[in-house]
């Protein structure tokens, strides 16, 4: 009697073939991108219209108005990603901001003052209403991480009011840390 | 039949389990496979190839084929590829249907049985497991060297032929090789002998004691473990356990939650009428002098008595072997009923299918779930090792990760494959880890306070594992730290890290490889972590200067009071100690002061060194 069957054999050879060649297919060669890297990192600019930064402003802001500015508290906060090398070169923080007349007119000339990384900056007095930009250079020791959490504080602002019942400190145009 | 419907005949199962199976090619590896993969990096002599080989691992397991080779070969032509395994265990399940199908038409002689038999064993609930996970290869492994030594069994007990009997003996040895119920092969020749070919009953004894040899020198070079689930109990609770694997066999599933699932009265029932059916009518042919389906039910209760002991460790994969068996029994009682009665052939047929039904939905819903971890899986490893490649000389922490994640790639050490520094990042902890003793997890975790410091000085890269593939979140995590993440000690302090720095008092010099060296004495500080078991863990290494007359001694002390003292064994080798602590509330800083009786420079070193310090953990 035959102990091996030729047909059974030459069929799971067959299938085995199959099989192989079957998954060995070549297929197309398309490269997989296996990680996303497009939210790797911080923004080292917060504009208040800017909706992939507003997470980034961490404390005192009300919500976004008219698609372009904010109102803040009289303390407020914003983490910034440190520029490339400002951690040896140092950098330049720049806050945009605007302070009302109607505002003006009840305070007076404000001082604002902030710190990035606990380290404070110079304050800076604005003796009128409109636009405004407070920039000052930031020493690297304050830029040794890779984020920095800048804090800012107004010697004064608006109390809650009849007309409107927030603090209100100023509005909030921008603010950057650039390389120097 | 014409040649073809012969050949139709024979590659029907054939054909059914590239249906059904012919998906798991694309799955990847999955929990145990990572560590069996590694055992290639652990060759590096002929001694670590024996080693490798035939050292008792994974619960005193020795499976130098289906294992090791299994394992080893692939990963050395190939390298971390799954295509390859898949491509081994579909053939070889391929093989075996052939083989069974063999079988069956040799014992039953007839053809509609060999192909039914087989079928039935594919759509079963038993193949979904060893199929869809590579380290189950042993099961479908043994599945073709059974019936194997099985089939020339059946020649030589026909025709007494030498070359049968050889065949025999080599598919029998070949089995030791590949798992430990190949022992019970003894058991089904003598049963075929006695139903079929009484006069070959004394042919058997040799594999006796072949197989009672093998027992003793297994259990002598891997002692059975007196606790946990691999446990042996042989008492009564083996018969419970017979009945749950008689009824996984029949579709009942610790899997819940699927399509087709058949709950409560409806499984029971099924199973209830399949089992009255398939014994009654086995019985019922044997008094009319049929025993083929007797002897296949014997064969899956045979191949069922190793694992019975087992009753802590009732596992789906164990069936692969035995529901063949099953199967071909229902096969043949089908296709005899047909031959005396259309009516009740076709009652029989529907029966099956029935069965069928209700397991190929378990199978569905296993290989399912297999199906999506390993993938998982490759996303969560093939990821990091982009990430890693993006970003090099940066820890890779993890987050978003499921449970399953954690403990099937994460704590199976899948990144130390591939050298990826990789960890969870202490946020998002998979909650069955959060409740995880923390000796078991904490070397997979960077607490909070390092990972701070690694996030904030650029020394790591966060990746989210929620979604399709790994998404870079450093910026927003780096936000999360900064603002929320405590730089308080952890539980657990590695020591020839920098990230650690911090949690280093007066007595130590910076990090260096894996350890820090300390003085004569020196000062760490740990947390008491929630649900702490009340351990200090400290692995260490000794200066060679501490090997002298006099015993070198290690005293320790918390928070200013001594905790313990002992004389360090054999300094210049690793230390692995664990010293009771005194209660301690959890969330607390200690301090941990560490001081060896002598001290002094090292070969080509002039520094004043006392011992390494690699891990300290309070757990």
């Amino acid at each position: 009697m035959r102990i091996f069957d030729f047909r059974l054999t030459a069929f799971l050879t067959l299938a085995c073939a199959a099989s192989w060649t079957t998954a060995c297919k070549p297929r197309k060669s398309v490269r997989v991108e296996l990680t996303d890297e497009s939210a790797a990192s911080l923004s080292a600019s917060v504009h208040a219209a800017d909706p992939q930064t507003a997470a980034q402003l961490v404390r005192g802001f009300y919500d976004i108005e008219q698609n372009s500015w904010r109102w803040t508290r009289r303390e407020f906060a914003v983490v910034l990603q440190t520029p490339a090398s400002s951690a040896s070169k140092g950098a330049t923080l720049t806050l945009k901001f605007a302070i009302p007349e109607a505002e003006f007119e009840k305070l007076g000339p404000i001082t604002l003052s902030a710190s990035v990384g606990g380290k404070p900056l110079p304050p800076e007095t604005f003796a009128a209403p409109g636009t405004h930009t407070y920039s000052k250079p930031v020493p690297p020791a304050a830029l040794s991480a890779a984020v920095v959490e800048v804090d800012v504080s107004l010697d004064k602002c608006l109390p809650p009011g009849a007309v409107d019942g927030r603090e209100l400190g100023l509005i909030f145009s921008s603010i950057a840390l650039e390389s120097r | 039949m014409s040649r073809l419907g012969r050949f139709l005949g024979w590659a029907a199962p054939l054909l059914l389990c590239l249906l059904i199976y012919g998906r798991c090619l694309r799955f990847w590896f999955w929990a145990d496979d990572f560590a069996w993969l590694s055992l290639s990096q652990s060759i590096k002599s002929w001694s670590s190839l024996w080693t490798a080989l035939f050292q008792p691992m994974a619960q005193g397991t020795i499976r130098p084929v289906s294992e090791r080779l299994f394992f080893l070969l692939p990963s050395r032509c190939f390298g971390l590829s799954a295509l390859p395994f898949r491509l081994c265990i579909l053939t070889t399940q391929l093989a075996s249907l052939a083989v069974w199908s063999a079988v069956i038409f040799r014992m039953t002689r007839s053809r509609f049985a060999a192909i039914l038999g087989p079928s039935l064993w594919v759509c079963g609930a038993g193949l979904a497991i060893p199929l869809s996970w590579i380290s189950a290869y042993n099961q479908v492994l043994l599945g073709l060297t059974l019936p194997a030594a099985l089939w020339f069994w059946l020649v030589y007990c026909e025709t007494g032929g030498r070359r049968a009997l050889a065949c025999v003996w080599g598919f029998f040895l070949l089995g030791f090789g590949v798992l430990e119920t190949n022992v019970v092969f003894p058991a089904i020749a003598i049963t075929y002998a006695i139903l079929f070919a009484p006069h070959r009953r004394r042919q058997t004894l040799p594999f006796f004691l072949v197989s009672a040899l093998y027992t003793a020198v297994h259990f002598w070079a891997a002692p059975r473990t007196s606790e946990g689930p691999y446990l042996l109990t042989f008492d009564g609770g083996m018969i419970k356990t017979l009945w749950t694997y008689w009824a996984f066999a029949l579709g009942e599933t610790r899997f819940h939650g699927f399509p087709g699932e058949w709950r409560g009265v409806a499984g029971s029932a099924a199973v209830v009428v399949f089992s009255a059916w398939l014994l009654g009518l086995s019985l019922w042919t044997w008094f009319r002098g049929r025993r083929e389906p007797i002897f296949f039910l014997a064969w899956f209760v045979i191949l069922l008595l190793p694992v019975l002991p087992l009753q802590h460790h009732i596992s789906e994969y164990y069936l692969a072997g035995p529901t063949a068996g099953l199967a071909a029994g229902a096969g043949t009682l089908t296709v005899w009923m047909w031959g005396r009665s259309r009516l009740a052939g076709a009652a029989c047929l529907a029966l099956c299918l029935l069965v069928c039904i209700r397991t190929l939905a378990v199978t569905h819903a296993q290989t399912h779930w297999y199906g999506r971890h390993t993938l998982a899986a490759r996303k969560l490893v093939l990821g990091s090792v982009q990430a890693a490649a993006l970003h090099p000389g940066k820890l890779i922490l993890l987050t978003g990760l499921e449970d399953e994640n954690f403990w099937g790639v994460v704590a199976e050490r899948a990144f130390r494959l591939y050298g990826i520094p990789a960890r969870l990042a202490p946020q998002d902890i998979p909650p069955t880890v959060l409740k995880a003793p923390p000796g078991e997890v904490s070397e997979f975790l960077l607490p909070e306070g390092p990972a701070r410091f690694a996030l904030l000085h650029g020394l790591a890269v966060v990746y989210d594992a929620s979604g399709d593939r790994l998404r870079n979140v450093t910026g927003p995590t780096s936000m999360a730290a900064l603002l929320s993440w405590r730089d308080f000690p952890p539980s657990r302090i590695e020591a020839g890290s920098s990230l650690y720095d911090g949690y280093f008092g007066p007595g130590w010099y910076p990090a260096e490889g894996h350890v820090r060296w300390m003085q004569q004495r020196g000062v760490l500080y740990l947390s008491v972590p929630l649900h702490a078991r009340g351990r200090l863990l400290l692995e260490f290494t000794g200066n060679p200067v501490l090997l002298g007359p006099e015993p070198a001694g290690l005293q320790i002390q918390i928070n200013g009071q001594p905790l313990g003292y002992g004389e360090i064994p054999s300094p210049a080798r690793p230390t692995r100690w664990t010293f009771p602590l005194p209660a301690l509330a959890p969330q607390t800083v200690v301090e941990v002061a560490l001081q060896v009786s002598r001290a002094g420079p090292a070969p080509r070193d002039s520094r004043t060194l006392g011992l390494a310090l690699a891990i300290a953990e309070i757990f």
